[in-house]
């Protein structure tokens, strides 16, 4: 899973990317609302955190810019600001959640997770796929209720099959979900990666379609 | 009235005088006919022409008399006479006399000697007074009817103009009760000029207040950004700090942190219904409120109830009431089960609203303890009761009343009243 940041104070923007770099998000962070709007108009992210009080172009307008381009990905809005009239505002223009500053890391951690969750389509915190398990509240995943140690590379794949059971996912879908911006983006890195998925977990659970990408067998046989 | 009294004495003046020329007229007509014929005997060549000396008592005489003796005089006067009589020299002139039938008389009497005359002879011709007040009387009923139509027109016109004059003044209390329902944000300054420098100044006098209030309003949004990131920062660098030490820390910035949340937030309200332009849409803002916690309580799958909020107008700053409405449902939310409900129950001056929950509410002697301490819910428990500390402020504020009860399936209820804008 993949998220933007856009924060204008650097330190606190830095302090939120590394949580959730070590929640096992993918993270890109941008510091201003131009960098911050194109960002979210050209990489599928699968959640954003979205500050108001932005220099070069507010939070609000980047979101409503955001929706009108059919851009559909979760924002939670993360603002000083904190009277009604700015939630609803917010909310009007497309947020999904409003989190007002001073706040708790965790907190922030778990509300986006309630985002992505609801956008893959599930309701509840512990996915289940075959004898496959994730806890998405503890970042911890299970085979036949046994924990699997995962790598933070490895734990994003393993989260982004899990949210998406069953479909067939592209190397380039699963690369622009796993990685963020800056890193090396070969697609033999993924290949790699499920390569070392598939030795922790078995290999029968990842399918390979070629030329299509890789397929999360939720069979339970 | 004034006015009728100076007319009718200075036309009194005039008719005396007229009526003075009249006997003069008279006399001197009774002059020119009379002659002395040979024995020295006072003959009159034809009898004066006015047909009022010949009718009895009409009050119009004449006579001439000499030595005290009247020589001749006018059938009018019968067989009687007037006076001046008797031997005593009279000074020419008018005076004033008694006729035969005791009629106020204005006497003309003037000495004469005819030629070939051995004595003169006193010429005396006399009129009524009636006639001269007949006159009076006469002009002043007209003067009168003529003045209380003048006073007509005069107070018709004075209406009209005064009225018309009044008219901006009316327009400028249209508009302001326009501004006061928040249909218009200004006077229209195409007033007269004599009243568009007020119209002018109460526009700008409103403009400043709406400055003012948006200013602080933005200074406070301002010193929360300012003061906010920091803590935050702060609050998540200190978590890396272990034991004792880190913890110490990180409680009093939290506290800091609800303080400043608080504050802010008690320094944004407005708190005053009498501001022009006060007026809020109740269901408006209870619609925006209920969109939004459909949005943050996504999860909960809550059934938020609006009942009887259509057309509701409110005296107040629509961002108080977005305030107390917003955090009211909102702690509603965060303790309900399935459903809040928000209604009305009466309508008069005051709107009482109602926000209930099904959800745990509050233990009954707890919830006595809790109002009775005042509600200082938000001093003791941070984030959970922040939200009705400040409703019940901004309630208070707008002279509303701020009750805690059990609803009726047992979870919490919250009673307010508003102050009902009323056109």
């Amino acid at each position: 899973m993949r998220v933007l940041v856009v924060e204008d104070e650097q330190e606190m923007a830095n302090q939120i990317g590394v949580s959730f770099r070590q929640a096992g998000y993918a993270t890109d962070v941008a510091f201003d609302g131009e960098e911050g709007h194109f960002l979210g108009d050209t990489e599928p992210y699968d959640a954003v955190v979205l500050d108001l009080g932005l220099p070069k172009m507010s939070g609000l307008k980047i979101l409503e810019q955001w929706r009108s381009n059919g851009q559909i990905m979760p924002v939670l809005i993360l603002s000083a600001r904190d009277t009604w009239r700015e939630k609803v505002t917010g909310l009007r223009a497309g947020a999904d959640d409003y989190l007002a500053k001073p706040f708790e890391m965790e907190e922030l951690i778990a509300r986006i997770e309630v985002l992505v969750r609801r956008q893959a389509g599930h309701a509840k915190a512990i996915l289940l796929c075959g004898h496959l398990k994730l806890d998405t509240t503890t970042k911890k995943l299970f085979l036949n209720d046994q924990l699997i140690n995962l790598t933070a590379l490895e734990y994003r794949l393993a989260d982004y099959l899990m949210h998406h059971p069953d479909s067939v996912i592209s190397k380039t879908e699963l690369t622009e979900h796993i990685y963020e911006m800056d890193s090396d983006r070969d697609s033999n890195v993924v290949e790699v990666l499920v390569k070392r998925l598939r030795n922790k977990i078995g290999a029968d659970l990842i399918i390979t379609h070629r030329g299509r990408g890789y397929q999360l067998f939720a069979d339970n046989d | 009235m004034i006015t009728g009294g100076l007319i009718i004495y200075l036309f009194k003046g005039h008719i005396e005088q007229r009526f003075e020329h009249q006997l003069n007229d008279h006399m001197e007509e009774l002059v020119a006919v009379s002659e002395i014929d040979d024995v020295g005997k006072l003959i009159l060549t034809w009898e004066p022409s006015d047909p009022r000396f010949n009718r009895p008592h009409s009050g119009w005489y004449w006579q001439i008399v000499q030595d005290g003796e009247v020589t001749r005089q006018s059938r009018s006067i019968l067989s009687e006479h007037i006076p001046p009589l008797g031997r005593n020299r009279v000074e020419d002139g008018v005076i004033s006399g008694m006729g035969p039938d005791g009629q106020p008389l204005r006497i003309l009497v003037r000495t004469i000697h005819l030629p070939r005359a051995i004595i003169s002879h006193v010429f005396i011709v006399a009129g009524p007074v009636s006639d001269i007040l007949d006159d009076i009387y006469k002009f002043a009923t007209s003067t009168a009817i003529v003045l209380v139509v003048l006073a007509l027109i005069l107070i018709g016109i004075m209406v009209l103009q005064v009225g018309y004059g009044l008219g901006p003044l009316r327009r400028i209390q249209q508009s302001l009760s326009a501004i006061r329902i928040g249909h218009e944000k200004h006077l229209p300054d195409d007033f007269p000029i004599e009243v568009q420098p007020l119209v002018s100044e109460l526009n700008s006098l409103m403009d400043y207040n709406t400055a003012l209030l948006q200013r602080a309003r933005t200074q406070v949004g301002n010193l929360a950004h300012s003061l906010k990131n920091p803590i935050g920062i702060a609050i998540n660098t200190a978590k890396e700090l272990e034991g004792e030490q880190g913890e110490s820390m990180r409680r009093h910035l939290r506290c800091a942190a609800d303080n400043i949340t608080r504050y802010l937030r008690k320094a944004r309200i407005a708190g005053t219904g009498n501001v022009l332009g006060a007026c809020a849409d109740l269901e408006k803002v209870g619609l925006d409120i209920k969109y939004s916690l459909d949005i943050l309580y996504q999860e909960k799958n809550l059934d938020i109830r609006l009942d009887g909020l259509q057309g509701i107008m409110v005296r107040m700053d629509s961002e108080d009431l977005e305030e107390a409405l917003g955090n009211l449902m909102d702690n509603a939310c965060k303790w309900a089960t399935h459903q809040i409900t928000v209604r009305t129950l009466e309508k008069s001056e005051k709107i009482t609203l109602l926000v209930c929950d099904d959800g745990p509410g509050i233990q009954p002697d707890r919830l006595n303890h809790v109002m009775k301490r005042g509600i200082r819910l938000d001093e003791n428990e941070t984030g959970d009761g922040l939200g009705l500390g400040i409703v019940e402020e901004i309630i208070t504020l707008y002279g509303g009343t701020f009750v805690m009860e059990e609803a009726k399936g047992g979870g919490l209820q919250v009673k307010i009243t508003l102050p009902r804008f009323i056109e």
